[in-house]
C-alpha cells in the first residue's frame, strides 16, 4: 500500500487577495477541485491556481427553520471545472445567475479558514 | 427455471407514528406481504432488507420476532435507492437459482431523527459547506427556471398534482389537499422550493414484498419484472448540465432495452418527487417528453390520474412522505396493485405496463449517487 496525503491547501492568500488552489495530476494532466485528499501508489500532483473569477452557474439560498439563512452558489472557472461554495454577498443585494464572482475568506462553522464567493466588484453580468 | 414473479405485496401506514419504530413498521408490511402472498415464514429462503438511516442490523431487528428460521439476511444501503436495490440483489438471486423465494422490505422512522432535511455525511466536501438535499434540488430548479423561462407557478403544480392523488391514497396519512396559492405561500425552504414543495420531513414507513420461482398462491395475479436496473453516478466536476437528470436517462434506456419497451408504452409511473422539480427533471429523463417540454406536459394533464401516462397515482414522495429506505419498495408495492386493478379510488384504469424510478444522492462530485429503475407487467 501507498498512499500519500496531498500536501497542498486548496486557497492561497496574497496581497491580491485569496486564489483558490485546484490539483493537476502530473501523470494525466487531469484537473481537480476539490484537490485529492490522498493520492495512491505514486501518484503525484502539483497545485493549479483557478484563476481570479468565476461566473454564478447556479445558486440558492437556505432558509433553515431555527438558523440564520445562508446562500450556496455553483461557480464555473475558465478552466472547466464547476466549485460549490458558500455565497457571501453584501447586506441589500442578490446574486444572479452570471454574476462574476472572486473567493474571499469564510470560516466553515467549526473555525476552520475556508473560501465564499463574493460578486466582483464594478463587473456587470 | 421458473421466472420470478412478485407473489404478495404489502405496506404500511406511511405518517407521523412517533410512539412507534421502524421494526414495527416493516414487521406490519411483511406480515400483511407473506400473507397477500399466501406463504409462511418458513416458506422464505433469504431476506433483502433496505434502509438507510437505521443503523446496523436493521433487517435482524425487524425479522428476529417474527419466526425466521435462520436463514441469510441482507441489509442493503444505497441512500434513498436502498430498497429498490435491494429488489435487484433479491431478483439477482433467484434468477440464478439461488433461492425460490425471497422476502424484500425497506423502512426507516424519521420520527426518531428530529426533523428536517434527511442527516448528511459531515465529511464530505460539500455537506461540510451547507450543502442539504432541498439545496441541491433548489439549484436544479433556478437553473432550469432560468433557462427555460419556467415560473414558480409551473413548479407549484407539480405538488398539487401529487398531493390530490395522495389523497385518494389510504395509506398517506399525512397528506394534505393544498393550492397552487398554499404551495407558493408556504415557508420558504431553499429557494425557489418551498415547504410544500419538497416531501414532506418526517414520515415514517416500511413496504415489502414476496418474490418467488414457485407456483403463487396468492390472492392477486403475479407480477412480472420485465427490467431491474442499478446505476451509480458518475464522477463529474466539470460543467455538466444539472437541468438534465443524466443517471436516470442512462438507467431509463437500460431499463427499456431490458424490458424491450418504450416510455410510449407505459400505463403509469412512480417516480423520485423528493421536491417538485425533479418530478418536471425525470419527465424529461424518462423519455416522456422532450428536454423543456415538462411544464407543456403537466400542463396537458397527461401525468395526472385520468391522463394519458399518470405519474405518481399513488402521491408520490411529495404526498405519502419519504422514509428512504421503504420508498423504492412501496414504489413497487404501489405498480404491483394497479397492475393487478386493486389500487382502489387511484385507480389507472387498463393498467399494464408500470415503471418505478428513485435516486441518491449526497456526496460531492456525484449529483446522484444512485438510480434504480423497475419496469413490471401485469
Amino acid at each position: 500500500m501507498e498512499i500519500t496525503k496531498y500536501p497542498e491547501p486548496h486557497f492561497r492568500n496574497d496581497a491580491d487577495g485569496m486564489t483558490l488552489l485546484g490539483a493537476r495530476y502530473r501523470d494525466t494532466g487531469e484537473l481537480r477541485f476539490p484537490p485529492p485528499e490522498f493520492l495512491q501508489a505514486g501518484e503525484a500532483a502539483e497545485p493549479v491556481s483557478m484563476g481570479a473569477s468565476g461566473r454564478l452557474y447556479t445558486f440558492t439560498t437556505v432558509h433553515p427553520a431555527k438558523a440564520a439563512a445562508y446562500a450556496l452558489g455553483m461557480v464555473d472557472f475558465d478552466n472547466g471545472l464547476r466549485v460549490f461554495g458558500r455565497l457571501a454577498w453584501p447586506e441589500g443585494s442578490e446574486p444572479a445567475i452570471g454574476d462574476l464572482v472572486h473567493a474571499v475568506a469564510f470560516e466553515l462553522p467549526d473555525g476552520t479558514p475556508d473560501y465564499a464567493f463574493a460578486p466582483l466588484k464594478g463587473a456587470a453580468a | 427455471m421458473n421466472e420470478p414473479l412478485i407473489t404478495g405485496v404489502g405496506i404500511s401506514d406511511f405518517g407521523r407514528f412517533a410512539h412507534l419504530n421502524e421494526e414495527a413498521l416493516a414487521q406490519a408490511a411483511i406480515l400483511s406481504a407473506l400473507k397477500d402472498a399466501g406463504v409462511g415464514m418458513r416458506d422464505v429462503q433469504a431476506f433483502y432488507c433496505g434502509n438507510a438511516l437505521g443503523g446496523h442490523l436493521p433487517g435482524q431487528r425487524a425479522l428476529r420476532e417474527l419466526g425466521t428460521g435462520g436463514e441469510a439476511v441482507y441489509n442493503i444501503d444505497n441512500a434513498c435507492s436502498s430498497g429498490a436495490t435491494a429488489f435487484h440483489l433479491a431478483l439477482q438471486a433467484l434468477r440464478a437459482g439461488q433461492y425460490e423465494t425471497v422476502l424484500v422490505f425497506g423502512m426507516d422512522h424519521l420520527s426518531g431523527l428530529g426533523g428536517g432535511a434527511l442527516p448528511m455525511n459531515e465529511r464530505d466536501w460539500n455537506n461540510r459547506r451547507g450543502m442539504i438535499m432541498p439545496a441541491l434540488y433548489a439549484m436544479r430548479a433556478k437553473r432550469y427556471m432560468h433557462e427555460r423561462g419556467v415560473p414558480a407557478e409551473v413548479l407549484a403544480d407539480v405538488a398539487v398534482k401529487n398531493r390530490r392523488h395522495g389523497m385518494l391514497n389510504p395509506i398517506a396519512t399525512f397528506c394534505r389537499p393544498v393550492t397552487r396559492e398554499e404551495v407558493l405561500a408556504s415557508r420558504m425552504v431553499a429557494d425557489p422550493l418551498t415547504l410544500l414543495q419538497c416531501c414532506p420531513g418526517v414520515v415514517d414507513g416500511a413496504a415489502a414484498l414476496v418474490l418467488s420461482t414457485r407456483p403463487s398462491r396468492g390472492t392477486a395475479k403475479p407480477v412480472r419484472v420485465l427490467a431491474s436496473v442499478v446505476q451509480s453516478g458518475l464522477f463529474e466536476i466539470n460543467q455538466v448540465d444539472m437541468t438534465e437528470a443524466e443517471i436516470t436517462r442512462r438507467a431509463a434506456r437500460l431499463a427499456y432495452e431490458q424490458a424491450g419497451v418504450g416510455a410510449g408504452d407505459l400505463s403509469l409511473i412512480e417516480l423520485h418527487d423528493a421536491f417538485t422539480i425533479s418530478e418536471l427533471l425525470y419527465y424529461e429523463a424518462l423519455g416522456l417528453c422532450e428536454p423543456g417540454e415538462g411544464p407543456g406536459l403537466l400542463a396537458s394533464g397527461a401525468t395526472a390520474l385520468g391522463g394519458r401516462i399518470p405519474v405518481n397515482a399513488s402521491g408520490g414522495l411529495l404526498a405519502k412522505g419519504h422514509p428512504p429506505g421503504a420508498t423504492g419498495v412501496a414504489q413497487i408495492v404501489e405498480l404491483c396493485e394497479q397492475l393487478q386493478q386493486r389500487a382502489g379510488k387511484r385507480q389507472v384504469q387498463g393498467a399494464r405496463l408500470g415503471l418505478s424510478q428513485v435516486t441518491g444522492g449526497g456526496i460531492w462530485g456525484v449529483d446522484h449517487a444512485a438510480c434504480s429503475i423497475h419496469i413490471l407487467a401485469a
